[in-house]
């Protein structure tokens, strides 16, 4: 074990690699070893995120999805309502003018019966008179009283 | 190597290094450069280095490659170390981790080479005597070790300051407070000077240590019969596998502890 020179050679080619790695392998290494440790950290932080959104999202699509449902289902109670209403606003419509016209047939029939009846009473009365025409020409004037008088105890 | 050698000298050939004296004449073998370390060390580091950067520089964000998943994984383990036990900011103590986790772990592997394999190879070439694992030679671990111990000083002038560190090594750990804390002063310096020079100690002993132990077996079980070899050879490798690892951890965690008690105030 004899210490020489060597020590001093050895001394020196230590400082110089020493050296070259503080300032040639060390810092290049561990700029990218933090730049990759960043990298992977931002990857890991927007996959959670991603999650994270994902998440919500669906969260918001079930309260869109429920909100549309409870729209729909309104939408269609108001028009079940209104198509009732609208029926039945057309049936009192309808019964309505089925009596209008009933009335108005009803007025016409009355109507014609009484021409008719006038119509009737005048050719009754045509006849009547005709006939009394005729028969007051045979009569005298004795059986023209008589006949009068019953005629008119008839009428009362 | 076709003549037989003896255990002794085998071991002996083993345990020599390929070094030059640098100034023959001066008689000093503290002139000596082992080259065999240099050499290896400074390859490993350089492959090293070289691999790291490539990597670097051809990262991206969206289609990371297997090298760099793979330097992400060692960057990220050493990372969160120095972050449990250095609670400063520095610009400094992540990179040097770095290094010195990775450039140890690679010198202790080539414990894990077959001890012949590399010398035999350079036998070839002229090159009579070579060990392979800079981690098994205390220039290496020394050299790393000093390296920190320096460093420790400069955090501890730099974040406490000339007085804040004087005041601390004078009247801690004993009579802080006491009117009379200067009878202590002495005693405080001692006690600081010994904490101080064990860490660099510490640092490389052990894991010189652990190495050159690993190497030796390696040795003394090349020097069974090699039918038999397999056996505690690959016991051993398998084991050592944990023991680089761990020796290469140990280093670094225990730089990181000693930079973080020189940047905080007891």
């Amino acid at each position: 074990m004899d210490i020489n020179l060597t020590l001093f050679g050895q001394l020196i080619t230590f400082a110089i690699f020493v050296w070259f790695v503080m300032k040639f392998v060390w810092p290049p290494i561990a700029q990218i070893i933090q730049q990759r440790e960043d990298q992977i950290a931002e990857g890991i932080a927007k996959g959670h995120q991603g999650e994270k959104d994902l998440l919500e999202a669906q969260g918001k699509a079930a309260v869109v999805l429920q909100e549309a449902r409870h729209d729909a289902a309104l939408l269609l109670d108001r028009a079940n309502q209104r198509a009732d209403k609208l029926l039945s606003e057309a049936k009192t419509q309808s019964q309505q003018e089925a009596q209008r016209l009933l009335n108005a047939a009803e007025d016409e029939v009355g109507q014609l019966i009484n021409v008719a009846r006038e119509t009737i009473q005048k050719e009754a009365v045509d006849l009547a008179s005709g006939m009394m025409e005729k028969l007051l020409q045979g009569l005298d004037k004795k059986q023209h009283k008589a006949l009068l008088a019953k005629a008119l105890e008839g009428e009362q | 190597m076709s003549e037989l050698l003896t255990s002794s000298e085998y071991l002996h050939h083993h345990l020599q290094h390929w070094a030059v004296n640098v100034l023959p004449g001066s008689g000093s073998q503290f002139w000596v450069l082992n080259l065999d370390t240099l050499v290896v060390s400074f390859l490993l580091g350089f492959g090293l280095l070289f691999f790291l950067r490539r990597t670097a520089v051809a990262m991206t964000i969206d289609s990371p490659s297997k090298n760099q998943l793979f330097v992400e994984m060692v960057i990220d383990f050493v990372s969160a170390t120095v972050k449990d036990g250095y609670h400063g900011k520095s610009a400094l103590i992540a990179p040097l981790s770095l290094t010195i986790f990775a450039w140890v772990f690679l010198m202790n592997f080539m414990d894990l080479i077959p001890v012949d394999l590399i010398p035999r190879l350079l036998s070839f070439v002229g090159i009579h005597h070579f060990k392979a694992v800079p981690t098994a030679d205390p220039n290496a671990t020394f050299g790393m070790s000093f390296g920190v111990f320096l460093l420790i000083i400069f955090y501890n002038f730099k974040m406490k300051g000339g007085l804040g560190l004087g005041k601390e090594v004078l009247t801690t750990p004993f009579g802080k407070g006491s009117s009379m804390v200067w009878v202590l002063f002495p005693l405080n310096i001692g006690f600081h000077l010994m904490e101080e020079v064990v860490k660099p100690m510490s640092l490389s002993l052990r894991l010189f240590g652990n190495l050159f132990a690993g190497e030796l077996i390696f040795l003394l079980i090349a020097l069974l019969p090699w039918w038999i070899q397999w056996s505690l050879g690959g016991l051993w490798a398998i084991f050592h596998i944990l023991v680089i690892t761990i020796q290469a951890y140990i280093f670094m965690m225990l730089t990181i502890i000693y930079l973080s008690m020189a940047s905080e105030a007891h």
